[in-house]
């Protein structure tokens, strides 16, 4: 796969393998991933449980380094990064939006405080500090519960304190791991406004892991994962900018590794009675290379 | 297409050559949790020397510590700028940038504040106790040697020799003057002529010259003694001693007036122009002018006959004073031959500016100036061998430097269980929130907080819980310290609290190192906490200690050990092998392996417990000890720590109460029963009256002791000190007479049999040497020349009033007991014509033992009139007189405040251990009250989970405690050792009514979170954490 000039997120080839302590058993996590997310797009990375989504967020994140495979993320080589370095990554770079609230908010600060705190560690002035800490809180809703910790904040509330949290420092790209997962319908749909009013408003790139299938109509692009690669991506063919997410036009493509293997989505397969075999027809008028069904000899 | 996939297949070559050559995405098999630094580690180990150069003062620990930390700090350097070398960036963070921070992780984490805070306290308080009490122990000697209130000045008196015959009647001498002169004395303010020895030369007979060379008659001898201000102030007009360095030398020289006449000395004095004193000696026709500041004061040497005209006069003349100085030793000297006999010579410190000096620097300025005085004798050509400068200051100042270093060992010692309790609680609790402040510093983390930023908070938190735990601390130990001082009642009278100046920065900075010491490795683990915990655990090594099992190997080694030297008979080389090498080494396995085996299996012990339960019963017990799993490591370490303080205080009840069970069974086995009464005529009957007359008497028997000393015994013909043989009544004795069941494997009934069937009984460890058994003749002598055949009827360990001394001695037997039937006594051994008898009284219990042995002993001294007298000892007497040494008098305080930190360390460790578990188990609780379970369900099944825990802790404390307590008695008082041994001899009720109290107060601590968390509503539950 080339490598784009306009991507914030280049993943080639990354493989993540895990070793069980107690059993010794070593299971694959990610399988080989290529990835590139353009800079100011929003994207899905859509797959049941155990697909390796979190995982690879994790990877984009600097919190874990892959196995194997380069990973580049607004041009730093995280898997060649270490110790401070990737903490001044993820003070600089990236916002992380977990799925519980208690991995984004200190428990017992406010949530003025939790979003202070984040711009403290970036050195901040204070000045800035509560300027920005009140923008953001009001920007999320939160302008009447600022002072009032985790515990007196409702679900979606906390959530929102936590994008505000990963919003602090200024990042580039905002990391989201099943953002929604613990919230009902209505404040699904709002956490999926503001991040998308974030991507349009402040060009930010945000990278969502879900397996709400809703995400996939609401983004430039969504990656479907499957036992640790990428199966298949969908991506927007008109410019989001300008019309509502419901009216875009999207189109299904494959992806194809570095083998030449391409996953045919399973509608397609029962569609067109793909079993064992595929044959390839080239069209060398068109320059189109067509993939039918092949019999068994 | 085809293009396009040659394009695409060179795209992806390029790509795959791209990563060989960028291959820098690494395998993370194995984690990267940081090594730590070897210099860290050195750096650490510097200065716990420097902290236990600053405990136990000894130079050498500062010197390597400082050594340590230099080593450290150059590789510390060198490694900082090869990080640099090699264009590793590091964070921008300022100081000024953390301070903010620091500030608000504080304030976030007040309660995990508490955790290194309270646990520190205690130790800090503990270390500090040792101080204060050495000290004020110290000041309060030293006052009691100067006299409170006395300015203290010595004074070095009387450099000179004197023969034995002289001292008495010089002594006796002194009494009379002082008695005679007592108030003439006072009132010129004067309190101590200091005139106790006189000194003597005497010479060869043919030489009435002094020869340096060989010393013939010339000694030095200087004693030293404690006057008052006024004399001193006195003395202070005097010419200095010369090539001295102490101004206040000087030297004063009595002459005997009564010699001087006997040589035919003259004395003049006269004043002179000047007003000052002459005196001029006459001696065969030499004059000697003694000059002005070289005068003599003449003296009568026996004061009993004193001329009251001669002192009064010498008093008058002086205008009071009686001493005269002399300014140097050589004109002493240079006098000799025409003054030959006794003179006084003193000298003096004044060290004024000494009394807020420690005894053992004042000890050293004495020694040193008795070193110059030697250096300078010896450069004015005297024999220096013949020389004794001696101190009687510097003796009681060395004796009480003894007592001192005495004290402060046995505090030290004592105080270990104490630190290593409030240390072991530090590292709980420090433990118990490791793993909650790992999941704060996971959110941090992904906000991006540097390593620095981490470590500063951690470190910050650390330093601030030092500071509050070292003030509280300090403070704390004042009254601690003299609640030590008075109680044990080391001084008569009530003592004060001395602060030594160095306690008020040794001990911040003890608790700095301390601090550091608990603190390093856990800010450096979780300041590389990895924010997935999945990883985080992967990399998870056991501590190499817990790998290798050496925890089960200590213990089970220890206890091994132990347990053989209990049960297992052994000779006596052998014995004192394992009693004086092994036991020890297996006792401190079985101490130190014992705590962290329990720390490995307490753990499997809940998970049997709870399955067991739930098996059986399935009731809220078995639901407490299923929830218990999910904290059980920490449970475990709590267990420890319970075990651990009731082991300590479990030999805190038991060796006071196993001494004093022993003084009463060492007064016992001396007198032989109650009372004793020797010198009796067993064939005169009236000698027994007071006895049968007295009717608390319940029983008496009577015994003969005779012994032979230095005779060949046996087939190998060893020679033994003593053959001692006792004839006993075989009828009364088991009545009368003390017994305890460890003098014998056999019954004393059985034993009182054999005699009365005319056997003997022999020391067992006689048998061994003699090579002969139980049942079989043993040829015994009589007296140097005749032997008598008796059967061996039985043998026995230790038999009562048998040795002169209580003490067994290791390798070979030295006396041999054998006992006799007193008919057979009384027929072979008649030789010996011992008629007197001691008789062995036994009194009812609760019988008042002083009334008796006062009633006996007037009885029997009317009896005895003034011809005889017999020797009348009771037990009690001997309890008395084992009086408590300071040294146990202070340990049994020490051992009382033992009993304070274990209760207080269990209540904060089970109190701190519920706070924190429950506040992280919200959510199960919220599980319960969905289900249905009140709160007062609830609340009893998390009071149950610190009642399993506690329970099993305590007992297994008592047990061990037990175990230790007895393995310690064995050693020390073992075969080898005094006689009766020293047993185990605890307080049951008093032991069973302490753990009932460690184990209510644990359970109270628990209860109340419990009743906290259990009171909560459930929507809020549920909805939290």
């Amino acid at each position: 796969m080339i490598m784009s000039t306009e991507a914030i997120i280049q993943l080639n080839q990354v493989t993540k393998h895990y070793k069980d302590p107690s059993s010794d058993i070593r299971f694959q996590a990610l399988r080989g991933v290529d990835l590139n997310i353009k800079e100011g797009s929003m994207a899905a990375i859509i797959g049941p449980s155990g697909a390796g989504k979190s995982t690879l967020l994790n990877i984009l994140g600097g919190m874990i380094a892959p196995s194997t495979g380069s990973v580049v993320v607004d041009n730093h080589p995280l898997h060649s990064l270490q110790g401070d370095q990737l903490n001044q990554f993820r003070r600089e770079v990236t916002g992380f939006l977990w799925q519980i609230p208690e991995r984004n908010l200190l428990p017992s600060m406010s949530a003025l405080e939790n979003v202070k705190f984040a711009m403290e560690i970036a050195n901040y002035t204070r000045e800035e500090r509560d300027k920005r800490a009140n923008y953001l809180l009001h920007q999320v809703g939160l302008g009447d519960r600022m002072d009032h910790t985790l515990a007196k904040l409702s679900g979606g509330e906390a959530q929102r304190c936590g994008l505000a949290v990963a919003l602090a420092n200024e990042p580039k790209i905002l990391l989201a791991d099943e953002p929604t997962g613990e919230l009902d319908s209505e404040t699904t749909m709002e956490i999926i406004s503001y991040l998308q009013d974030i991507n349009a408003d402040m060009g930010l790139t945000v990278v969502v892991v879900t397996h709400d299938n809703r995400f996939e109509r609401m983004t430039n692009q969504s990656y479907n994962i499957l036992d640790g690669s990428i199966a298949g991506m969908r991506r927007s063919l008109s410019n989001t900018r300008k019309i509502k997410w419901s009216d875009a036009q999207r189109e299904e493509v494959g992806v194809v590794n570095q083998f030449g293997m391409v996953r045919i989505p399973n509608h397609l397969r029962e569609k067109y009675e793909i079993d064992e075999f595929v044959k390839f027809i080239e069209d060398e008028a068109t320059g189109r290379l067509y993939i039918v069904p092949a019999e068994h000899r | 297409m085809c293009n396009n996939s040659e394009q695409w297949l060179n795209r992806c070559t390029l790509v795959v050559n791209y990563n060989m050559s960028n291959n820098t995405g690494y395998n993370r098999q194995n984690g990267n949790n940081q090594p730590k630094p070897w210099s860290l580690r050195l750096f650490i180990l510097g200065i716990n020397l420097i902290l236990l150069f600053l405990i136990l003062d000894t130079p050498l620990l500062q010197r390597i510590g400082l050594i340590l930390i230099g080593i450290s700090l150059v590789l510390g350097c060198i490694s900082y700028i090869k990080h640099r070398f090699n264009g590793n960036t590091t964070t921008n963070d300022s100081v000024r940038d953390i301070f903010p921070l620091v500030r608000k992780y504080l304030k976030v984490n007040r309660r995990f504040l508490l955790a290194s805070t309270l646990g520190l306290i205690i130790a800090i308080m503990v270390i500090s106790q040792i101080y204060v009490v050495s000290e004020s122990t110290t000041g309060n000697i030293y006052s009691e040697i100067f006299q409170n209130g006395v300015t203290p000045f010595t004074e070095i008196s009387q450099i000179g020799d004197y023969p034995g015959s002289d001292v008495t009647n010089l002594h006796m001498n002194r009494n009379a003057i002082e008695m005679k002169y007592n108030d003439t004395l006072q009132e010129y303010g004067i309190r101590s002529m200091g005139m106790n020895e006189f000194s003597r030369y005497y010479f060869s007979s043919h030489s009435t010259d002094w020869n340096p060379q060989t010393g013939a008659g010339r000694g030095l001898r200087m004693r030293n003694e404690i006057i008052n201000k006024q004399e001193f102030q006195l003395l202070q007009q005097f010419p200095t001693f010369p090539n001295l360095d102490y101004s206040h030398n000087l030297t004063l020289l009595v002459l005997d007036s009564y010699r001087i006449e006997e040589y035919n000395f003259t004395v003049v004095d006269q004043i002179s122009e000047n007003h000052s004193l002459q005196v001029t000696l006459e001696y065969n026709n030499t004059v000697i002018d003694i000059p002005v500041e070289n005068f003599w004061l003449l003296t009568n040497d026996d004061w009993s006959y004193a001329n009251d005209h001669d002192m009064r006069y010498l008093m008058n003349r002086y205008e009071g004073t009686t001493i005269i100085p002399n300014k140097s030793i050589a004109t002493v000297f240079n006098v000799s031959g025409i003054v030959p006999s006794q003179y006084l010579m003193r000298g003096y410190i004044d060290y004024s500016s000494l009394v807020n000096q420690n005894p053992t620097q004042i000890l050293q300025i004495i020694t040193n100036m008795r070193n110059d005085l030697y250096t300078y004798l010896d450069r004015q050509n005297f024999n220096i061998r013949s020389i004794d400068i001696s101190s009687q200051v510097s003796q009681r100042l060395q004796q009480a430097e003894s007592q001192l270093q005495s004290i402060k060992f046995l505090l030290t010692i004592l105080s270990v269980p104490m630190m290593i309790l409030a240390l072991y609680l530090v590292y709980f609790s420090l433990n118990l929130v490791e793993i909650r402040k790992q999941k704060q510093v996971g959110v941090m983390k992904v906000r991006g907080v540097s390593t620095t930023q981490l470590r500063m908070m951690l470190g910050a938190e650390a330093v601030f819980a030092s500071i509050i735990a070292t003030a509280i601390g300090m403070a704390l130990s004042l009254p601690w310290s003299y609640y030590i001082i008075n109680k044990s009642g080391i001084f008569a009278s009530n003592s004060s609290i001395f602060l030594p100046k160095n306690w008020y920065w040794k001990m911040p900075i003890i608790g700095l190192i301390l601090t550091m010491d608990l603190n390093i490795w856990s800010i450096l683990s979780i300041s590389e906490t990895k924010i997935e915990e999945s990883e985080a655990a992967e990399e998870t090594k056991e501590p190499f200690w817990k790998r290798f099992y050496l925890d089960v190997l200590a213990t089970i080694i220890g206890a091994g050990i132990l347990l053989t030297m209990k049960f297992v008979n052994f000779d006596r080389t052998v014995d004192a092998f394992f009693t004086y090498q092994i036991g020890p080494i297996a006792l401190l396995l079985f101490i130190f392996g014992l705590p962290l085996f329990v720390s490995r299996y307490y753990s499997t012990f809940l998970t049997i417990l709870s399955d067991f339960l739930w098996k059986r019963t399935g009731n809220l017990v078995a639901l407490a000890t299923r929830n218990m799993r999910k904290n059980k490591f920490s449970a475990s370490k709590l267990a420890v720590l319970l075990m651990i303080g009731m082991m300590f205080s479990f030999v805190a009840i038991s060796v006071p109460n196993s001494l004093k069970s022993w003084n009463q069974d060492r007064a016992h086995y001396e007198v032989g029963s109650d009372f004793a009464i020797t010198g009796l005529d067993s064939t005169n009957s009236t000698h027994f009256e007071p006895l049968t007359n007295n009717t608390d008497i319940t029983a008496i028997t009577s015994i003969k002791r005779i012994t032979v000393t230095q005779t060949m015994l046996g087939p190998r013909e060893r020679p033994y000190n003593n053959i001692i043989y006792i004839g006993i009544n075989s009828s009364t004795y088991r009545q009368a007479a003390y017994w305890d069941a460890s003098f014998s494997t056999t019954s004393l009934q059985r034993l009182m049999d054999a005699l009365q069937q005319g056997k003997v009984l022999v020391q067992s460890d006689a048998l061994d040497v003699l090579d002969v058994k139980v049942g079989e003749d043993i040829l015994l002598p009589i007296n140097r020349t005749d032997s008598a055949v008796h059967n061996v009827g039985g043998s026995f360990k230790y038999w009562p009033r048998s040795l002169d001394h209580l003490y067994r001695i290791a390798t070979w037997v030295s006396d041999v007991i054998v006992i006799l039937p007193m008919d057979v006594f009384n027929t072979d051994y008649s030789i010996y014509n011992v008629s007197t008898v001691t008789a062995l009284a036994r009194t009812s219990n609760n019988v008042n033992q002083t009334a008796v042995l006062e009633q006996l002993k007037e009885d029997y001294r009317e009896l005895g009139g003034q011809t005889l007298s017999f020797g009348i000892s009771s037990a009690q007497e001997f309890l008395e007189s084992y009086q408590v040494t300071d040294q146990n008098r202070l340990m049994f305080t020490i051992f009382d405040t033992l009993l304070l930190v274990t209760a207080i360390t269990s209540v904060i460790g089970v109190g701190y251990f519920s706070f924190i578990t429950l506040s992280e188990r919200k959510r199960e609780i919220g599980v319960f009250r969905a289900v249905g379970m009140v709160s007062t369900q609830i609340f009893v099944l998390l009071v149950i989970e610190a009642l399993v825990l506690a329970l099993s802790s305590i007992i297994l404390g008592d047990l061990a405690g037990i175990f230790v307590t007895d393995s310690y008695f064995m050693l020390i008082g073992s075969d080898v050792g005094q006689i009766p041994p020293l047993r185990l001899r605890f307080n049951a009720r008093f032991t069973f009514l302490y753990s009932l109290a460690i184990l209510l107060l644990s359970i109270i601590s628990a209860a109340i979170p419990a009743r906290i968390t259990a009171k909560q509503q459930t929507g809020s539950i549920l909805r939290a954490e």
